[in-house]
C-alpha cells in the first residue's frame, strides 16, 4: 500500500508538472517533492521519459516539451543555454544568449553524436555557405561550431508559432493561406537560386512570427549534417546523401534514396500546401514511416478538395479547392520529379495566377500525367490478357482482377513491412532512425537476420520467406527470388518440415508466376503439392497452391487441368468452412472467368453467382475483390442472355467505378461499355447508342485507336446503331456502319490476318450492311467471318452469333429461304 | 462467425444497438468477445513467440463486421471503443488460461503497440492490465485513454469523442498515462 501511495504521488506531481510552463517545471517539481529524494528522482525520470517520447513521436502538445534539466543554464560555444524550446531527431533546440557581451538571443540547436574531423570541416564549410542565405522568410544562420562531443548551430530566434497553428488560430481563409504560402515558396525559390536545397520542408520548420512574417528554419541543415555525418572517406558525400525524411512531407525520391534536387523541395512545398489548404496530411492514412514509404511511392494522394470534404471542412473551402488548387497541389506532389513544377518559381507563378484569377498551367499537365501512368500499367496487364486470348468482354474482367491484385498486394506488403520494421528496430540499433527506404529495409533485413538469427537456421528461413514475399509484392522479383533461394537451401539443409518446405515452394511459385515465368512456376508448385499430400490439417495451404498452379496453367494453355485444380481447391475451401470463405470466393471467381473464356456460359454464370454472393457476405461494400466478382457475375449473366439480370449490376458497377475512380477512368468506361451492350440486348437502343458512343470516343482518346477496348466499344456501338426499332427503322445504321468499318480497318493494319478480332469486326460491318440492304457487299464479309468465328471461338460465342444472325437475315431478305433456314439451326435462340 | 445465420444475427444486433437498444449491447459484446478471442488464440497458436498487436486485431474484426451486411456503420469510434474493451478482456483471459495450462509451458501473451511510444519490446498482457487497473485508481481518464489507444487503436480525436472530453485533455492524459505506463514497463535506466 505504501509503495502504491508513493507511485500515485509521483504520478500526480508529474502530471501536474506537465501543465506548468517548461521553464518553471524544475522548480515546481523540487518544491512539491521537498526532501523526498526517491520521489524527486521518480518524477524527474517520468519527465525524462515524456521528453524522450515527445522527441520521438512529436505527439505532445507544442510547448509541452520537457528539457533535459542538466543542459539548461550550461554553455555551448559562446552561448549560454536558456530554456529548451524544441526537440527533433537531430537534437534539442534551446533559446540561448551570447556570453561575449553582445546582446543577442538565438535559437541554438545542440547536435548529439560525435563527428569525425573531416566531417567537421565539411560541416563548417557548408555552414558558411548557408550563412549567406538572405531572405525575409528565411531564419538566418548566425554561427556554428563543433567540438569533440557535440556540434551546435545558432540561428535567428523566431518568436512565433507553426504555420499550421497560425492559420488555424487566425481562421485564415484559403486565399490568405495561399498568400502566406507564396512567401514561403518565394524564400525557397531564392535559396534555390543560390544552390541551396532545404530538403525538409514541413509545418514544424515553417514558423510565423507575431507580425505575420513566415520564416523557414533549419534551411539546408539536413544537407550540411548529412555531409558531416559520414566517416570521411567521401563515398557518401559524393554520391549518396543520408536519408532523412519526415512522413507525409518527404518526396518519393527521398524515400527511395535517390538524388535530392530542387524538385524535392517542390514536393515539400506541395505537401505543406496540401496540409494548409485542406487541413489533412497527404497520404494521411499512412501511419508510421514504412506505410508512408509504400503509399508515397505507390500513387497519387487523394484530391485536396476530397480530403477537405472528408475532413469536414466547410463547403466554401471545398469548392475553392476544387479545380485549379487541386491541380496545382497535385502537380507539386507528382510522384515523378520530372512531372512536378520544374522549379519553385514555377509553382509560385501558378499560385499567383490563381490568386489573380488567370488560368493556371497545372490543369492539363496533371491530367495527362495520370493518364500516361495508367496506360503504362495497363500495357503490362494487357500482355497477360492477350495470352488468355479471351473474349473481349471477359478480358475486361481479367484486367480488373489484375488491378485489384495489385491493390491487395500493396496492402499486405504494408502489413508485413510494419512487422519487419518492428523486427529490425528491435534487433539493430542502426534502424532506430526514421530514415530508411523500403529497399534498404529489406536488404538490411537479410544481413540483420544473419546476425540475430544466424544460430537458428529455421527461424532465419521463416524470416527469409517473409522477405521473399514482401519483395515479390513490391515487384522486386530478383531480390525476392534470392531470399527464396536461401530460404529453400536452409530448409533443405536443416531439416525444415515438409509443410515449411511446401509453403516456401508455393511462395516461390507465386513469385515466378507474378513475373510471367509460368513454365518455371509449374514444377515448383507441383512439388509443393506433392509435399503437402492430402493431409486434412493443411487443406488451406493445399488450396492456395492448387489455385496458384491453376493460374500458372491458364497462362500456358493448360485450361483443362487448371479447371480440375480450381475445383479441387474449391472443394477444400468449402470443407474449411467460414475462415476460408474469402479464399473460396476468389477461387470460384477465377473458375468463372476460366469457364467464361471456354464458352461454358451457364456453368460460368452459376459459379460467378456463388462467388459474388459469398464475397458480398464476407467483404465490405466497395472492396475491389467484391466489385470484380460482381462484374464477373454480371458478364456471365449477359453471356447466358440474361441482360435483365446483368443490367442493374452493371449500372451499379459503372456508377461506383465512376465515384471511386472517376468518370473518365478506363475501368469506368469499360463497365459503361458493358452496360451499353446489355441495353442493346434489352432493346433499349437509344440509351445504348448514347452510352456506347461516349465510352468508345473516350476510350479511343485515352488508350489509342488500336486499343481493343476502344475498338470493342465501337463495335458495340455499331451493333446498337444498326438494330431496327419495332417499326424496322434504323436511322443510326449509317453511323454504325462507319464505326464498324473504322474498326475493321484499324484491326486489319494492327492484327495478323487470321486473328479472330478481325473477323468479329467484319461480322459487325456485315450486319450493318445487311440492315442497310447492301447485301452484295455484306455477303463476302459475313460468310468467312461466320465460319472463322465458329471454328476458332465456337458457335455460342457472342460475335459468332452476331455474324450468323446477320447472315440469316441476308439470306431471308434476298430470297434464299433454304440457306436462311440452314443458318437458323446454328443460331442459339 | 461460423455460419451465415450467425452473420445475420450479429448484423441484426449491430442494427439494434445502433438504433438505441441497449440490451443488444450485451449480446453483441459476447459475440465480439468470441470472435476476438478466437482470432487471438489462432494467432498465438500459429505463430509461437510472436506478439499480438491489439490494434491490428481490432481492425481485423472491424473489417469483418463491416462486411457482414449493408448496414451503414458510421459509429466507428464507439465500435472501436467497445472492441478495445473486449480485446483487452480476451487477451487477459487467454493469458490467465495459459498461465494455468502446464502444456503450453506457461507461455506469456504479449502485446506490442506503436502507440506505446518508441518502445519496440513486447509487454506481458497481464502486467499491462494490472498497471492500467492501478492507474485507474488515481487517474481514471488517463487509464481509459491509454486502454482505448493501445487496445483499440483509437485516434486522439476518436478517444475524445468516446469519452466526451476535449482533444486537448486526451492529448495531456495520453502523454501522462503513457509515460507512467512506459516507466513501469521499461527496465530502469
Amino acid at each position: 500500500m505504501n509503495v502504491h501511495g508513493a507511485r500515485e504521488r509521483a504520478y500526480r506531481i508529474f502530471s501536474a508538472a506537465l501543465e506548468v510552463a517548461p521553464g518553471a517545471r524544475a522548480d515546481y517539481v523540487a518544491a512539491e517533492c521537498s526532501t523526498d529524494q526517491a520521489l524527486h528522482r521518480h518524477v524527474l525520470r517520468l519527465l525524462e521519459i515524456a521528453a524522450a517520447d515527445a522527441a520521438a513521436t512529436g505527439d505532445l502538445l507544442h510547448g509541452n516539451l520537457v528539457s533535459p534539466p542538466e543542459r539548461e543554464g550550461t554553455e555551448c560555444g559562446h552561448f549560454r543555454l536558456r530554456e529548451c524550446i524544441g526537440a527533433g531527431g537531430m537534437g534539442a533546440v534551446y533559446r540561448a544568449e551570447r556570453t561575449d557581451g553582445v546582446p543577442q538571443a538565438v535559437a541554438l540547436k545542440v547536435l548529439s553524436g560525435s563527428i569525425s574531423a573531416e566531417g567537421r570541416a565539411r560541416f563548417l564549410a557548408e555552414a558558411k555557405f548557408l550563412a549567406r542565405l538572405e531572405h525575409p522568410a528565411i531564419a538566418r544562420l548566425i554561427d556554428v561550431g563543433v567540438g569533440d562531443r557535440e556540434g551546435w548551430i545558432a540561428m535567428e530566434l523566431v518568436r512565433g508559432v507553426r504555420i499550421t497553428d497560425y492559420c488555424d488560430a487566425h481562421a485564415l481563409d484559403l486565399r490568405a493561406r495561399l498568400r502566406l504560402l507564396e512567401q514561403v515558396i518565394d524564400a525557397v525559390a531564392s535559396a534555390h537560386r543560390q544552390l541551396v536545397v532545404h530538403r525538409d520542408i514541413k509545418p514544424s520548420n515553417v514558423l510565423v512570427a507575431d507580425d505575420g512574417q513566415p520564416k523557414l528554419i533549419d534551411f539546408g541543415i539536413a544537407a550540411a549534417l548529412s555531409d558531416a555525418d559520414d566517416d570521411g572517406n567521401g563515398a557518401k558525400a559524393a554520391g549518396e546523401p543520408r536519408r532523412l525524411f519526415t512522413p507525409h512531407y518527404a518526396a518519393p525520391e527521398q524515400v527511395r534514396g535517390e538524388p535530392i534536387t530542387v524538385a524535392t523541395d517542390v514536393f515539400g512545398l506541395g505537401a505543406l500546401a496540401y496540409r494548409l489548404l485542406c487541413g489533412a496530411d497527404p497520404y494521411g492514412q499512412a501511419r508510421g514511416p514504412l506505410t508512408y514509404m509504400l503509399a508515397v511511392t505507390a500513387g497519387a494522394p487523394e484530391l485536396p478538395s476530397c480530403a477537405a470534404q472528408a475532413g469536414g471542412r466547410d463547403r466554401r473551402t471545398v469548392a475553392g479547392l476544387r479545380g485549379d488548387l487541386d491541380a496545382i497541389v497535385l502537380k507539386a506532389l507528382a510522384g515523378d520529379p520530372s512531372q512536378r513544377y520544374a522549379t519553385a518559381q514555377d509553382l509560385q507563378a501558378d499560385c499567383r495566377r490563381f490568386l489573380t484569377g488567370r488560368p493556371v498551367q497545372a490543369r492539363l499537365g496533371g491530367a495527362a500525367y495520370r493518364l500516361g501512368k495508367f496506360v503504362r500499367r495497363r500495357a503490362a496487364a494487357l500482355a497477360v490478357v492477350a495470352l488468355f486470348s479471351a473474349g473481349l468482354l471477359t478480358a475486361g474482367v481479367t484486367y480488373l482482377r489484375q488491378q485489384r491484385q495489385i491493390a491487395v498486394a500493396n496492402e499486405s506488403a504494408a502489413r508485413r513491412g510494419e512487422f519487419l520494421e518492428r523486427l529490425l528496430k528491435s534487433s539493430d540499433p542502426r534502424y532506430g532512425r526514421r530514415d530508411i527506404t523500403v529497399a534498404e529495409l529489406l536488404d538490411g533485413a537479410v544481413t540483420s537476420i544473419d546476425e540475430s538469427l544466424g544460430h537458428e537456421p529455421l527461424g532465419e528461413a521463416s524470416m527469409l520467406g517473409l522477405i521473399a514475399d514482401t519483395n515479390s509484392e513490391l515487384g522486386r522479383y530478383r531480390e525476392g527470388l534470392a531470399a527464396s533461394d536461401r530460404q529453400l537451401e536452409l530448409l533443405q539443409h536443416h531439416g525444415g518440415s515438409a509443410l515449411e518446405l511446401a509453403r516456401a515452394l508455393t511462395s516461390r511459385g507465386e513469385l515466378l508466376r507474378a513475373q510471367g515465368h509460368y513454365a518455371e512456376a509449374t514444377p515448383v508448385l507441383r512439388r509443393a503439392l506433392s509435399l503437402l499430400g492430402d493431409r486434412p490439417d493443411v487443406a488451406a495451404d493445399r488450396a492456395t497452391a492448387l489455385t496458384e498452379l491453376g493460374m500458372a496453367l491458364t497462362n500456358t494453355g493448360g485450361e483443362r487441368e487448371a479447371e480440375a485444380l480450381y475445383r479441387e481447391a474449391i472443394a477444400l475451401d468449402r470443407a474449411g468452412g467460414a475462415p476460408q470463405r474469402i479464399l473460396l470466393g476468389g477461387t470460384l471467381d477465377d473458375l468463372a472467368v476460366l469457364l467464361g473464356n471456354e464458352g461454358r456460359y451457364l456453368e460460368s454464370r452459376d459459379t460467378a453467382r456463388e462467388a459474388f454472393s459469398l464475397l458480398r457476405q464476407a467483404l465490405p461494400a466497395g472492396n475491389p475483390d467484391l466489385l470484380s466478382a460482381e462484374q464477373t457475375y454480371a458478364m456471365s449473366a449477359l453471356n447466358v442472355h440474361d441482360p435483365a439480370a446483368a443490367e442493374p449490376m452493371l449500372r451499379d458497377i459503372a456508377q461506383r467505378s465512376a465515384a471511386i475512380r472517376g468518370a473518365a477512368h478506363p475501368d469506368t468506361l469499360v463497365a459503361q461499355e458493358q452496360l451499353g451492350e446489355t441495353l442493346t440486348d434489352l432493346g433499349r437502343l437509344g440509351e445504348a447508342q448514347q452510352i456506347l458512343r461516349q465510352s468508345a470516343t473516350t476510350l479511343e482518346h485515352t488508350l489509342g485507336q488500336e486499343n481493343r477496348y476502344a475498338t470493342g466499344a465501337w463495335l458495340g456501338f455499331a451493333v446498337a446503331a444498326c438494330q431496327g426499332d419495332t417499326a424496322g427503322a434504323a436511322p443510326a445504321a449509317p453511323e454504325g456502319l462507319a464505326a464498324a468499318q473504322h474498326v475493321a480497318a484499324v484491326r486489319a493494319r494492327s492484327l495478323p490476318a487470321q486473328d479472330w478480332h478481325r473477323f468479329a469486326a467484319d461480322g459487325v460491318a456485315g450486319l450493318c450492311l445487311v440492315q442497310l440492304h447492301r447485301y452484295a457487299e455484306a455477303e463476302p464479309l459475313l460468310v468467312p467471318a461466320a465460319a472463322a468465328l465458329e471454328s476458332t471461338r465456337g458457335r455460342h460465342f457472342y460475335q459468332t452469333q452476331i455474324a450468323l444472325k446477320a447472315l440469316r437475315a441476308l439470306y431471308a431478305r434476298s430470297g434464299r429461304p433454304l440457306q436462311a433456314s440452314q443458318i437458323a439451326t446454328r443460331i442459339d435462340d | 462467425m461460423s455460419d451465415p445465420a450467425e452473420f445475420t444475427h450479429t448484423s441484426a444486433l449491430l442494427a439494434q444497438w445502433a438504433g438505441g437498444d441497449k440490451r443488444a449491447l450485451d449480446d453483441l459484446l459476447s459475440h465480439l468477445y468470441r470472435d476476438i478471442h478466437a482470432i487471438a488464440t489462432r494467432q498465438l497458436r500459429s505463430e509461437r513467440g510472436l506478439t499480438i498487436r491489439p490494434t491490428a486485431l481490432v481492425h481485423e474484426v472491424y473489417l469483418r463486421l463491416k462486411g457482414l451486411n449493408e448496414l451503414r456503420w458510421n459509429d466507428r469510434a464507439h465500435f472501436l471503443s467497445m472492441a478495445a474493451r473486449v480485446t483487452r478482456q480476451a487477451l487477459v483471459d487467454e493469458a490467465r488460461r495459459r498461465r494455468a495450462d502446464k502444456r503450453s509451458g506457461g507461455a506469456q501473451v504479449t502485446l506490442n503497440d506503436e502507440n506505446l511510444g518508441g518502445t519496440d519490446t513486447a509487454f506481458d498482457a497481464l502486467h499491462v492490465d494490472d498497471l492500467l487497473n492501478e492507474l485507474k485508481g488515481f487517474d481514471e481518464v488517463a487509464a481509459e485513454v491509454v486502454s482505448l489507444r493501445v487496445f483499440g487503436g483509437l485516434s486522439v480525436e476518436e478517444v475524445a469523442e468516446v469519452l466526451a472530453v476535449s482533444v486537448a485533455t486526451v492529448h495531456r492524459r495520453w502523454a501522462s498515462g503513457k509515460t507512467w505506463l512506459a516507466h513501469e514497463l521499461l527496465p530502469p535506466a
